[in-house]
C-alpha cells in the first residue's frame, strides 16, 4: 500500500502500555480533523491496543505495517 | 470479631479504608502486594509524590494509625492466591473486593460459599461503577456475568481510564454496604454509578442463579 | 504537561471525555474551600490528587477530620506541616496558581459566592446532598435549594461525600453535566441524582406571554397596567387586572396619595378569584408586571415595598417585571427576582418583539 503522507510522526517503540496511548492520544489532540498521525510501535500489546484504542475514540486506522527492525508503523486520521 | 479485610489498596481499597475507620471500626487487614507508581496517584489518596516505590500496604496503614490512634492495622503485602485467599479472609466481618483484576475478583467472590465471608464487589470501568455485596447463598459474579473473559477480552488502552473521585465514591460506598447491609438472602441490590454524560445512579436488583458453580449449594464444601 | 504530569495523570487523560485538554483544563481552574470537616478535607484530597488547585484559606481544620490529609497540624496547634503543605506533598499542582478560581464549601457557610463551579455539601434529612452549579445556573435557585439544608455530614457519610463532591467539581470544570445539580447519598449510601427544580427566576421563559402583556400595558397609558404571567402545564399566559388605585384613592385618599399614573393595585376580589382559578388549572403566579408610564423601569422604592411588605415577599417564588411606558409604547424594562434574602434586578431586552 501506499504509505500516507503524516502530518505528525510519533516514536512510542519504547513505551508500554496504556502509556503508549496516552502519548498517541496527546498527540491526536494536536491535529486538526482529517490530518494523519504516523506512529511507530513495538510489541504485540501496543500493536493490538493502540489501533483499537483509537478506532474507539472515532479515528481511522489506515494501515498497519511490520518494519524490518520488528516494530511497526501504524498510520490514524484523525476523527475518521 | 469486628475486623475488615481489604484486598487491594488502590483506588477502590483507599477510600474504602477511611470510611471504615471513620465509621469506628477498630480491626484492618490490609492486604495488597504492589508499591506506589506516580499513575496512581490521582485516585489513590493516601499516597503522596515521595512515597512512589514504597508498598501500598505499608504508606497505608502508617496513613491510618496516624489518621485514627486507636486502630489496628495489619499489612499484609502479598497478592491474594487460590491458596491463600480462605485463610486471608477467614475471621473477618466482611472483606472489600477492591482488586483490578478479573481473575482476583472471581477469586474473591467464590470465597464466600467457603468462608462465609462476606465480599462486598467494586469495578469502576472508565465512567462507570459498580458495587454489590456478595454473601452466603449468592448471587455472586457469576450469577452476574457468567464465566470470567478470557485472556482475548482483555480490555484496550483507551479503558483503563479512571477517574479518582468515581472510584472514591465506589470505595466509599462498598465500606458502607458491608457495614448495613439489607438485602434479603439469595438476592442482592446492585448499585450502579454512571458518570458519562449526566449523572446517573441505579440500582439493580439481582437474584441468585440456582445451582450456580460459584455460590449455589453444591459449592459450600466445609 | 510536563513529562510528570503526563504520566501521573495518563489514566485521567485515557477518559474519552478528558484527553490532555480536559486535564490541562483541571489543572487551570482552581477551588477555594470554605467550611471544614472530613468531608470537606476528603474532596479537597481528590481534587489535589487529580490536579486541581487548591486555597485554603477558608476551611477550618480540626484534628480527627484530616483522612486522607493525616500529618496537616489542625488549628492551634503549633507544629508539623500545615495542610497547604500537606496537598503540596500529595501533589505539587496543588499549589499552582490556576487561570480561575471555583469554590467548594460545606454547610453551614456563607451561601452568597459568585465563584463558579460551586460544590456545596450539605444534608437534608438524613440524607448528604452535594450540589453542583456552574456559570450557566441560576444563583436564586441556587440559593433558594441550599437554604433550607442541614450541616454536611461526618463520619462515615463524609467521605463518600467528599468523594461525590471532587467528582462534580472535577465533571463541572470537564463542562460535563447540567449548570445546576445535586446528588443525594442516603443513609444506606445509595446514590441519587435530584433534578433541579424549574427556575422560576429566569425571564426567558415568559417570551411566550410578553406580546400580549405588552399590548396591555400600552393600552393602559398614561395610567399604571398591570396584572400576571400565570405558569402551568401548557405554558405560560398572560392574565391581566385593573389597576384599582384610583377606587382606593377615592375611598381613602390620605391613605392611597398617589394616582394611578405612578402606582397600581390589584382589586383583592379579582386577586382572589384569580388565585382560585389558577390552582384550580394547576397554575401559579410566575411573574408579576406592571408599567411606569413616562417613568423608568426601575423596581422603585414604593414597589419593593408593596412586593414585600416588612421585607418579606408576598410572591418568594414570582419574579416582577417593570415595564416603562413611554408616548404609549413600551421601550424597556426591567426583571427583578427575589435570591432568598433580597430582590435582585437586571435589565429585561425588549428588542425583537413584533411591533
Amino acid at each position: 500500500m501506499s504509505r500516507p503522507e503524516p502530518s505528525l510522526v510519533l516514536d512510542i517503540s519504547a513505551e508500554v502500555c496504556p502509556m503508549t496511548y496516552v502519548r498517541t492520544k496527546l498527540a491526536l489532540e494536536t491535529l486538526r480533523p482529517g490530518e494523519v498521525l504516523e506512529v511507530r510501535l513495538r510489541g504485540d500489546e501496543p500493536r493490538r491496543n493502540v489501533p483499537a484504542s483509537a478506532r474507539v475514540e472515532g479515528h481511522a486506522v489506515l494501515g498497519l505495517e511490520p518494519q524490518a527492525d520488528g516494530s511497526d508503523l501504524l498510520w490514524l486520521r484523525k476523527d475518521g | 470479631m469486628d475486623a475488615v479485610a481489604i484486598v487491594g489498596m488502590g483506588g477502590l481499597g483507599c477510600p474504602a479504608s477511611l470510611t471504615l475507620a471513620q465509621a469506628g471500626v477498630k480491626r484492618l487487614t490490609l492486604i495488597d502486594g504492589d508499591r506506589i507508581e506516580l499513575s496512581n496517584l490521582p485516585r489513590q489518596p493516601w499516597y503522596r509524590t515521595a512515597d512512589v516505590g514504597r508498598t501500598k500496604v505499608s504508606v497505608a496503614a502508617e496513613r491510618l494509625t496516624a489518621a485514627f490512634p486507636g486502630l489496628l492495622v495489619s499489612a499484609l503485602f502479598e497478592h491474594v492466591r487460590p491458596e491463600t485467599v480462605d485463610r486471608l479472609l477467614g475471621g473477618h466481618r466482611f472483606a472489600v473486593d477492591g482488586t483490578d483484576g478479573v481473575a482476583a475478583k472471581y477469586l474473591l467472590s467464590d470465597s464466600v460459599a467457603r468462608t462465609g465471608v462476606p465480599v462486598v464487589f467494586g469495578g469502576v470501568v472508565q465512567l462507570e461503577a459498580r458495587v454489590f455485596r456478595i454473601a452466603l447463598g449468592g448471587p455472586c459474579l457469576r450469577c452476574l456475568f457468567g464465566e470470567p473473559p478470557g485472556a482475548e477480552d482483555v480490555p484496550s488502552c483507551a479503558r483503563a481510564g479512571v477517574l479518582g473521585a468515581l472510584a472514591g465514591v465506589a470505595g466509599a460506598l462498598q465500606a458502607r454496604l458491608g457495614l448495613s447491609p439489607d438485602d434479603p438472602p439469595g438476592s442482592a441490590r446492585v448499585h450502579v454509578i454512571d458518570a458519562r454524560g449526566a449523572l446517573r445512579a441505579r440500582l439493580l436488583s439481582v437474584s441468585a442463579v440456582p445451582g450456580c458453580p460459584g455460590c449455589g449449594r453444591e459449592r459450600r464444601a466445609a | 504537561m510536563r513529562e510528570d504530569q503526563i504520566e501521573r495523570y495518563s489514566r485521567t487523560i485515557l477518559l474519552q471525555p478528558v484527553g490532555g485538554r480536559g486535564q490541562e483544563a483541571l489543572l487551570g481552574t482552581g477551588a477555594r474551600l470554605a467550611g471544614g470537616g472530613p468531608a470537606l478535607l476528603t474532596a479537597a484530597a481528590y481534587l489535589a490528587a487529580g490536579g486541581t488547585p487548591v486555597a485554603v484559606d477558608g476551611a477550618q481544620v480540626a484534628p480527627g477530620e484530616l483522612g486522607f490529609l493525616s500529618g496537616a497540624r489542625g488549628a492551634g496547634e503549633p507544629a508539623g506541616p500545615s495542610l497547604v503543605d500537606v496537598l503540596q506533598a500529595l501533589n505539587p499542582d496543588a499549589a499552582a496558581e490556576p487561570r480561575d478560581w471555583g469554590c467548594l464549601l460545606t454547610l453551614p457557610a456563607t451561601r452568597a459566592t459568585g465563584a463558579r463551579p460551586q460544590v456545596t455539601i450539605g444534608a437534608r434529612g438524613d440524607a448528604s446532598l452535594v450540589w453542583g452549579a456552574d456559570a450557566r445556573a441560576c444563583a436564586a435557585c441556587l440559593g433558594a435549594w441550599l437554604g433550607s439544608a442541614g450541616p454536611a455530614p461526618a463520619g462515615a457519610a463524609a467521605v463518600e461525600a467528599g468523594a461525590l463532591a471532587a467528582l462534580l467539581f472535577q465533571r463541572l470544570v470537564l463542562g460535563l453535566g447540567p449548570a445546576l445539580s445535586a446528588v443525594a447519598l442516603d443513609p444506606g449510601g445509595m446514590v441519587q441524582e435530584l433534578s433541579a427544580p424549574r427556575c422560576p427566576h429566569r425571564p426567558g421563559f415568559l417570551l411566550p406571554a410578553l406580546p400580549a402583556a405588552l399590548r396591555h400595558l400600552e393600552d393602559c397609558h398614561p395610567e399604571e397596567g398591570c396584572g400576571v404571567i400565570l405558569e402551568g402545564p401548557e405554558g405560560v399566559r398572560w392574565v391581566p387586572l385593573a389597576n384599582a388605585y384610583a377606587r382606593w384613592a377615592a375611598r381613602d385618599p390620605s391613605g392611597f396619595p398617589r394616582s394611578p399614573r405612578s402606582a397600581f393595585l390589584f382589586e383583592p376580589v379579582d386577586w382572589l378569584a384569580l388565585l382560585r382559578a389558577a390552582d384550580a388549572r394547576g397554575e401559579h403566579v410566575c411573574c408579576v408586571v406592571h408599567s411606569h408610564p413616562d417613568g423608568s423601569s426601575g423596581f422603585s422604592a414604593e414597589d419593593r415595598a408593596q412586593a414585600a411588605p416588612g421585607g418579606s415577599p408576598l410572591l418568594p417564588g414570582a419574579s416582577h417585571l417593570v415595564v416603562s411606558v413611554q408616548a404609549g409604547r413600551a421601550e424597556s424594562a426591567n426583571w427583578v427576582s427575589w435570591d432568598g434574602s433580597a430582590f435582585v434586578e437586571a435589565p429585561f431586552s425588549l428588542s425583537g418583539r413584533p411591533s
